[in-house]
């Protein structure tokens, strides 16, 4: 069989072929490294972390970088029934020459299908099964923050900025004859986690007693973003895909911290480029890509102080070029933006139904500012409406769902007396579980469970069954595995291979995700979801306690307490509030 | 106006119709070719492609009516330079002529690869030849197969192209089930204008 046999029956074979403009090159060199994002093509290729480290690695002198994504199941299918192995897209190689893999773990529900990449590539998925004759595995991005769950199967987590040190991993292993040689050195590297040299020792009740070996793993961290790589070429998509449009990243890190955001934490300290950087940036990627929309990405981006300045020279610099705002929050939405941006829908996150449960949170919003900034959006003829919130937050009772309701009606109100259009509002309504994340302040809480789950969901349905609103929310299982994911530690390796084995993979994928599955994989192997969703106690050692992103423990554990006395932080910009980066590095706050 | 023909093959034959026009534009765009613009609400660039062709097959022979100015040879150059692999402009004619691609052609050339040795006589000869076409309706087409011969390692044939085409996959397919063969590989070589290569046609 050769290849184009099996893409003729493939869904979407453009996914599999590569090429794409701007995508670099097709021949191996000294040391050839292929980069895998466990998601299918057009969620792959929107992704700006893996450019990034394309980029870093490919500029290192005998280096050659080459892309693999996830088969959606019908090309998974045939690969395997005919015997091909995965191969990387530009090169046609199949993973198995290559010397390293690096896996790019955005979202806990992907590590299933990083076993399935691993499994396709023909590659045995546990790094013990794994001599020298097989490429290296490594893995980053956001998730690696608490590495242990995919420990088994990963020789090196790269933590925190990827970009800081994937070159000289790669002139590292140029040095090393061996792989053995290359992860000693290596695991020496800020940033390296190599599983096997740190043991975890737990006590008679299953919790963990503490650490062995290598105890203490700073995450790395690029301390001039002005100055740090950015891809000036973006590659297009063969077939359209989710973001198809120029990214340039405005700021890394995010002044707020939510207490329940990941990366509100991990991403510390605040990063800026300046306008200069980031016109002459987009320009380039414009220029290079012919993408008609550019997108300024950051975790906040309505945050950025030089906001105003930059759009007006991007509107200079690129006339023709629609600009995307994501992450816009209400207190930092104005009709200025709004008449920038026109789309007929709008997205906010107010996350919560009530002024004490956005407290709580740290979500420094008011019931005010969320009325003016939907006034100003009527005003400007929108007429859809999309909201977020969470719900099973720490400390949420009945009346913070019913302020849900209310926030609704209160939106509808003032439509109905400032609408410009004859059109009927929208509003779409979207409600998910509340994750405890690491390095939250909330990473000790509980997740609620599938009886409050439903009750919540009912009593949500009842308030909101009105015409014009529609409410989604995901699957309870889906939230509780997430949950367990990002909570857990090295035995959770065993439940995932075991899931995997009983078929689980592309489970962020709601029509593969089977909870039986999992149900079965956890009792296979002794262990149950709410072991890991259960409260946690502040003097528990914690799965990921040896990974250090730089904000204390006693700052999260302050944090939680403040949480439960309902007091707002508030925002970085508005003075340092200790988190503890501030000792290793300076936040640029403004 | 210009009309190009250009080529997909090294894997741009898996890109589906929608997507080369996407491609089309970003090329044009990063080459800066100046291209008119529709005068809508929703302002797109104004390009006219040849009809589709099925994905998977290679070709030799697509081709675009593009609204611009830019010299043939210089946007030749620039599209290539331009352009995602597998894709590259072999030829492109500046002509004031109204050329409607899609209406106009009806006749395309294709080397079809991978169906085991027979006599085309026994089709030539014929004057019946049935297919199952995409929709899984049976149909009559022999009036649909222009030529056909035999060259090294496949075939050539001609088939009809625009309102009633046959697809040359699905020729082949039928091809195979009646003489055996597999790992088909087709590349559309020509494609005519009553009998005449479309770029000859504009001079």
């Amino acid at each position: 069989m050769k290849l184009n046999d099996l893409l003729i029956k493939a869904e979407k074979p453009a996914r599999y072929i590569g090429g794409e403009y701007g995508s670099g090159g097709k021949t191996f060199k000294k040391y050839n490294y292929c980069l895998c994002f466990p998601d299918v093509y057009e969620v792959a290729m929107s992704n700006l972390g893996i450019r990034i480290v394309e980029k870093v690695m490919a500029d290192v002198d005998g280096v050659f970088v080459d892309r693999c994504f996830a088969p959606w199941d019908d090309f998974g299918k045939l690969l395997k029934e005919n015997d091909m192995p995965l191969y990387g897209l530009n090169s046609k190689r199949p993973l198995k020459d290559f010397d390293a893999i690096g896996f790019s773990m955005g979202f806990e529900l992907c590590y299933t299908t990083v076993l399935y990449m691993l499994d396709l590539a023909k590659i045995p998925l546990l790094s013990k099964d794994r001599g020298e004759d097989y490429p290296v595995i490594e893995a980053g991005g956001p998730c690696t923050c608490n590495p242990e769950p995919m420990s088994q199967f990963i020789d090196l987590f790269i933590l925190g900025d990827g970009e800081a040190i994937n070159d000289k991993l790669a002139k590292l292993r140029m040095e090393c004859s061996s792989k053995a040689e290359y992860l000693q050195r290596a695991s020496k590297l800020q940033g390296v986690y190599v599983p096997a040299f740190t043991q975890v020792k737990y006590d008679d009740n299953g919790l963990i007693e503490g650490f062995l070996g290598i105890t203490e793993v700073k995450k790395a961290v690029v301390t001039n973003l002005d100055k740090a790589v950015f891809p000036p070429v973006q590659p297009v998509g063969n077939i359209e895909v989710v973001f198809d449009r120029a990214i340039v990243e405005v700021m890394r890190g995010c002044p707020r911290g939510c207490r329940f955001c990941q990366a509100g934490y991990i991403y510390r300290p605040i990063r800026m480029r300046t306008p200069e950087t980031l016109v002459a940036q987009a320009k380039q990627i414009v220029e290079s890509s012919g993408f008609d929309e550019l997108s300024l990405n950051s975790l906040s981006t309505g945050d950025y102080p030089c906001l105003i300045e930059l759009l007006g020279k991007l509107k200079e610099a690129l006339p023709d070029t629609k600009i995307a705002l994501p992450s816009l929050r209400i207190d930092s939405f104005d009709s200025e933006f709004v008449s920038e941006t026109k789309k007929n829908s709008l997205t906010f996150a107010p996350e919560a139904g009530t002024q004490r449960l956005r407290d709580v949170i740290n979500k420094d919003v008011t019931e005010e500012q969320i009325e003016r900034c939907v006034l100003a959006a009527f005003e400007q003829g929108y007429t859809s409406i999309k909201l977020y919130f969470m719900m099973g937050l720490p400390t949420e009772t009945d009346e913070d769902l019913n302020g849900i309701a209310d926030i609704v009606y209160k939106i509808r109100e003032i439509y109905s007396k400032n609408k410009k259009v004859a059109r009927e509002l929208r509003v779409n309504v979207s409600v998910s579980t509340f994750i405890p994340k690491p390095f939250t302040p909330f990473q000790w809480e509980r997740q609620i469970t599938k009886q409050e789950f439903e009750q919540k969901i009912a009593l949500l349905k009842q308030r909101l069954f009105v015409k014009g609103v529609s409410l989604s929310w995901n699957d309870f299982e889906l939230s509780e595995l997430e949950a367990v994911l990002a909570r857990g530690d090295r035995r959770l390796s065993n439940v995932i291979l075991s899931a995997y084995k009983k078929g689980a993979h592309l489970d962020c994928w709601s029509e593969f995700f089977k909870p039986e599955i999992w149900a079965e994989a956890f009792k296979e192997n002794n262990l149950t979801p709410q072991e890991y969703t259960r409260q946690h106690d502040f003097n528990e050692v914690l799965p990921w306690d040896f990974v250090n992103v730089f904000v204390s423990k006693s700052y999260l554990q302050k944090e939680a307490t403040k949480a439960y006395e309902e007091k707002v932080t508030g925002s970085c910009f508005k003075g340092c509030k200790g988190c503890g980066v501030h000792k290793d590095f300076k936040c640029q706050l403004c | 106006m210009l009309v190009i023909r250009y080529s997909k093959t090294d894997g741009a034959e898996y890109i589906s119709h929608l997507d080369t026009l996407r491609h089309l534009q970003k090329i044009l765009k990063r080459a800066k070719i100046k291209v008119e613009y529709s005068k809508g609400y929703n302002p797109h660039m104004l390009i006219y492609m040849s009809a589709p062709l099925g994905v998977g097959i290679k070709s030799m022979a697509e081709y675009a009516l593009i609204e611009t100015d830019c010299d043939a040879q210089e946007f030749i150059t620039l599209f290539n330079k331009f352009a995602p692999s597998g894709f590259e402009c072999i030829t492109a004619v500046n002509t004031l002529k109204k050329v409607n691609l899609q209406a106009d052609m009806n006749s395309a050339e294709y080397f079809i690869g991978g169906v085991n040795n027979f006599d085309v006589d026994k089709i030539l000869s014929s004057d019946t030849f049935k297919v199952i076409d995409k929709k899984g309706e049976k149909k009559e087409v022999r009036d649909r197969i222009l030529s056909v011969k035999t060259v090294d390692n496949g075939l050539i044939a001609t088939l009809s192209f625009g309102n009633a085409t046959l697809r040359p996959d699905v020729f082949a397919n039928k091809l195979i089930e009646m003489f055996g063969g597999e790992s088909l590989d087709i590349t559309k070589l020509n494609a005519f204008i009553d009998g005449v290569k479309v770029e000859d046609t504009l001079k």
